[in-house]
């Protein structure tokens, strides 16, 4: 892993390696039932991410499941969504995946191509305890399994307490230097819709939000392409405030008082989240049902408990099974604090904006 | 007596019992492993052309221009003035620094000396630019040591900024190409051997002289081959700009990058990179046609 | 004193020895040839001259004035090198120019001296080539009139005609002869080519093992070599040793004795050696050992067309003389012949 991609998961490093190798090598949480022995034996193709939202993919998820139905699961992980849409499309109709686990942008560009098939809800029972805007996403391609969220990160050394709004951003007193998110990434978009709230505007106008973006540009250092180099600025004292950023990006830092790194979801406008999706490609090589089992796999509470806990990330399972050890944790999102504050942007709306968003944000910056 | 020639055709048993290849079909036997491993390269660049006038979603069946069209929007092509500003300031500057280093290292009569300088100016290349731009960091940070150093002094009162910015951008350039522009300048004075330089102390020229006007312009050859590589490399420079640039010098491979991930434009991205190779291609050709005369003088002679 | 003088002149490297303790007079306006063996240290000493190396010991001087440590380019010395170091990236005029426009001399001034100078090498119309389009013997003129376009005091000549064929070589050699003479420019060649010492050289410096053998004009040095090494150096000779026994003679390893020029004052009894060119030997049918004339029987005959080689052992020693084919006797291997030593030939060297 980790040449010169530069996509955003990969700088996720292997923070909670350490925490979690012993619940995946020892005994797995989920026991086998006895009942399910119909996959014994049967193969399954996963196509995942090669960082460590992968890794805990595969130790929470495929190796429980393997567990549990005495199926095999083969992965292939590889660094990017894109990617990931390069290696299925170079495929065609021939794929060699029966799921691939990938961001909301990647499952539109696949479905787009025809490549995806729309799974049956019905077979997936628990998705009745998931909130209907996750079930599904990409046109009802792709079944949600986890949300990536963004945080407001800041310096526990500048800052006393975690701000309560993103006008914090705009507070040149609190927080003299910031960054913002890389113009590429969803989340820079929704900073762009926040800018806009906060001026008067919404995504529909979106005007006041570039303008209100532009008041920021002489105290931001850097759109932050790369987490750790971000960690580092924090730990010398370089850098204020920023986001919206991930807290998944650098748990190990966040931990360690040395980074003085701070992160909150509590911003009163709410925090924006990217439901990731598990898609089926046409003609896949595998088991039908294994893959519908699989998927459902996904979204057991207890699996996805581990999950939010692993990786930072908000479960999308209304029941997960969050231990009262990690609700203590400001960073482990609890599915009632998603409940209440997460907003979810409209993937489709934004496909029509990105490319005139993009260019905006990237000439504000531009220095 | 019967008369004998001196010399007389002796029947040799042939060197090989296999038919022997003509020397052309030889020669490009002998090729074909590199010319597959080009002709694969080649091919990539070819299907670039051909999805840069694709559409979205159809890149293999679509035609249109709107790619290219699109690349006339003043957002490319301020990208596309900065890339060749900035690659062209960095060849400039690599290769006035590495004049020096070259000269010094084509003069050090110890090999050994020569190999450690060697693996001095190669350094860069061994080390990952994911963790070069740490280094940076740590150097030219706001909070980095020279900063640091300074504010001890009482030069400066509050950081300066030397990453995230053109400047940096400029320096991370200058610094990942500096071994391209000394590998053939080192090598073309190697090629001008001393006596040359003797020949010119004696006609009354100075140290200074000499390299001016007879050590330069006999390497004039590999300095433009340094400065025609440090530009080109440093025209499709991704990393330097993403990681110096704090994303803020949006060079027009990052533009590229943006396409893609998340836009998947292929089309777009496609016609960005296929105006920059042409645009480097036109560039560097017109290098070979202004100076193609003199270093043409100069091969012929040595 | 006018002229270059060298004094004590000595150049090490580390432990090893390039040239040691030479002294040397050079007068104004003569051809000077180092001439020696490869690795002698001639063309060290050349370019200490030159101010191309340093001195380990010692002083040049030159009209009276110390130069041993000035910089090469203000020594004011026009050299012409081995590889003659035309510049590539000048044409044939702008080479010969480059000495005047280091010396800010005017375009007009520049442009005058190189025609004048183009005249005299007689490439007049070549003023505007570039260097690699010359042929040899043209690139070899155009480096001379490079060397002397800034009037130098010295003109250093460093084996400039190596590259260059037997012939063209030969009449290269007659050429740079003439120029200097007519320039009256003091010139010293280092060659390793003894013919070419001859042809060209007013004085010979003979160098071997790092010092200065002997120094005196083409005939002296070949008439009256100094020592066995100079006499083995030029031309070829036969050298044999020999025993004094006074009275003008010497006796030979064999027994039989010969008649050497008197006014060699030596001690009788000293092992000495004997120089003999082959052109004095003469060759003639048998005759009864007497006076200078010894019997001997021929072991080896190279006939090479213009003349003939012929090797005669007699008296314990190997001679060979040398006849063109119409002296020539016919002789086959074997064969018995009679040879005279003229005792003004025998030239007697201190062992």
């Amino acid at each position: 892993m980790g040449e010169h991609d530069l996509n955003r998961r990969q700088f996720i490093k292997t923070a909670s390696v350490v925490s979690v190798a012993a619940a995946a090598m020892s005994v797995p949480f989920i026991s086998a039932r006895a009942s399910d022995t119909r996959f014994v034996g049967k193969t399954l193709r996963l196509l995942t991410w090669s960082d460590d939202t992968g890794l805990a993919a595969l130790r929470n998820i495929a190796a429980t499941f393997e567990a549990k139905t005495g199926a095999k699961v083969i992965a292939d992980r590889t660094g990017s969504t894109s990617e990931m849409v390069a290696k299925l499309k170079a495929g065609g109709d021939r794929p060699q995946y029966d799921i691939i686990t990938l961001a909301g942008v990647g499952a539109e560009g696949l479905a787009a191509a025809g490549l995806l098939e729309k799974p049956d809800l019905n077979r997936i029972p628990n998705l009745v305890d998931v909130p209907a805007q996750y079930r599904t996403g990409a046109g009802g391609h792709g079944i949600g399994y986890l949300l990536w969220c963004n945080s407001l990160v800041y310096s526990t050394r500048t800052l006393k307490q975690a701000p309560d709004s993103y006008a914090a951003l705009w507070d040149a007193e609190l927080a003299p230097n910031i960054f913002l998110p890389p113009p590429n990434w969803t989340e820079a978009m929704d900073l762009i819709i926040i800018a806009a709230k906060l001026a008067g505007g919404d995504e529909h106008n979106i005007e006041p939000g570039f303008k209100k973006l532009a008041e920021l540009k002489d105290r931001v250092m850097t759109l932050g392409e790369n987490p750790n180099q971000i960690a580092e600025l924090f730990r010398t004292g370089s850098l204020d405030m920023g986001g919206l950023y991930a807290p998944a990006f650098f748990p190990k830092q966040i931990r360690d008082p040395a980074y003085g790194l701070g992160a909150t979801f509590g911003m009163k406008e709410g925090f924006y989240t990217d439901l990731m999706l598990s898609v089926m490609p046409k003609n896949r090589p595998g088991d039908t049902d294994l893959a519908y089992a699989f998927i459902d796999h996904s979204l057991d509470p207890l699996v996805q408990g581990k999950m939010a806990e692993d990786i930072f990330n908000g479960p999308v399972n209304a029941k997960a099974i969050i231990s009262s050890e990690a609700r203590k944790s400001p960073y482990i999102l609890t599915p009632e604090q998603i409940a209440d504050k997460a907003i979810m942007h409209d993937n489709a709306f934004l496909a029509t904006v990105h490319d005139q968003w993009i260019r905006r944000y990237t000439e504000i910056f531009s220095s | 007596m019967e008369h004998q020639a001196l010399t007389h055709p002796q029947s040799v048993a042939p060197m090989r019992s296999r038919r022997s290849l003509s020397p052309t079909a030889r020669a490009w036997f002998f090729l074909s492993p590199s010319m597959l491993f080009l002709g694969v390269l080649i091919a990539a660049s070819l299907l670039v052309l051909r999805m840069s006038v694709g559409t979205k979603g159809a890149e293999w069946s679509g035609f249109s221009l709107a790619s290219y069209g699109q690349l006339l929007e003043p957002y490319y092509l301020k990208s596309l003035l900065l890339t060749l500003r900035l690659a062209l300031i960095s060849a400039v500057i690599a290769v006035l620094l590495a004049i020096p280093v070259a000269y010094t290292m084509s003069r050090l009569a110890s090999p050994l000396l020569r190999r450690v300088f060697l693996a001095a100016v190669l350094l860069p290349l061994l080390v990952n630019l994911l963790l070069q731009s740490y280094g940076w960091l740590v150097i030219l940070g706001p909070a980095g040591m020279l900063n640091q150093a300074l504010i001890g002094l009482g030069l400066i009162k509050r950081p300066i900024m030397l990453l995230y910015n053109q400047n940096g951008v400029l320096m991370g350039l200058v610094q990942t190409a500096f071994p391209l522009a000394v590998l053939p300048i080192a090598s073309a004075m190697r090629g001008v051997a001393r006596s040359y330089e003797e020949a010119a102390a004696t006609l009354g020229a100075s140290r200074f002289q000499v390299f001016r006007q007879v050590v330069l312009p006999m390497s004039l050859p590999g300095i433009i081959t340094g400065a025609t590589l440090v530009f080109a490399y440093n025209a499709s420079s991704f990393v330097v700009p993403l990681l110096l640039g704090g994303r803020r010098v949006p060079m027009l491979a990052v533009m590229v990058h943006d396409q893609i991930a998340p836009l998947m434009n292929w089309p777009a991205a496609s016609a960005a990179g296929v105006v920059l190779i042409v645009t480097t291609l036109l560039i560097m050709t017109l290098s070979e046609y202004f100076t193609g005369r003199r270093r043409r003088m100069l091969e012929a002679s040595q | 004193m006018t002229g270059l003088i060298l004094e004590n002149v000595e150049k090490h490297y580390g432990t090893a020895c390039a040239v040691r303790d030479v002294n040397l007079h050079l007068p104004e306006g003569k051809l000077v040839c180092f001439l020696g063996p490869s690795g002698c240290g001639k063309t060290t000493l050349l370019r200490m001259i030159a101010g191309l190396e340093s001195l380990s010991g010692g002083e040049i001087r030159l009209d009276g004035e110390d130069i041993g440590h000035t910089p090469a380019h203000l020594r004011n010395f026009g050299m012409v090198f081995q590889s003659l170091a035309l510049f590539p990236h000048m044409t044939v005029g702008e080479n010969i120019a480059y000495p005047l426009k280091l010396r800010g001399v005017g375009k007009a001034e520049q442009q005058a001296r190189v025609v004048e100078l183009l005249e005299l090498i007689q490439l007049q119309a070549m003023i505007d080539r570039p260097v690699a389009k010359l042929s040899g013997g043209q690139r070899q003129r155009v480096a001379i009139a490079r060397a002397i376009a800034a009037r130098p005091k010295i003109l250093l000549l460093d084996e400039p005609l190596s590259a260059l064929d037997a012939k063209l070589r030969e009449s290269m050699q007659v050429e740079i002869r003439q120029l200097q003479q007519r320039l009256n420019i003091t010139t010293i060649l280092v060659t390793h080519d003894q013919r070419e010492a001859m042809t060209m050289a007013d004085i010979v410096v003979v160098l071997g093992e790092h010092r200065v053998q002997q120094v005196g004009t083409p005939i002296e040095i070949y008439r009256h070599p100094a020592n066995e090494f100079v006499a083995d150096f030029i031309g070829s000779g036969n050298i044999f040793p020999a025993t004094t026994l006074g009275n003008g003679r010497v006796g030979l390893p064999g027994g039989d004795t010969l008649e050497v020029p008197a006014s060699h004052s030596v001690i009788v009894g000293e092992k000495i050696k004997l120089l003999v060119r082959p052109e004095d030997l003469q060759l003639s049918s048998p005759q009864a050992t007497a006076g200078n004339r010894l019997l001997g029987k021929v072991t080896f005959v190279r006939d090479i067309g213009a003349t003939v080689e012929t090797t005669v052992e007699c008296s314990g020693v190997s001679f060979t003389a040398l006849n063109t084919p119409c002296q020539g006797m016919d002789l086959g291997i074997g064969q018995a012949v009679s040879v005279t030593i003229p005792a003004q030939a025998c030239r007697l060297l201190s062992a």
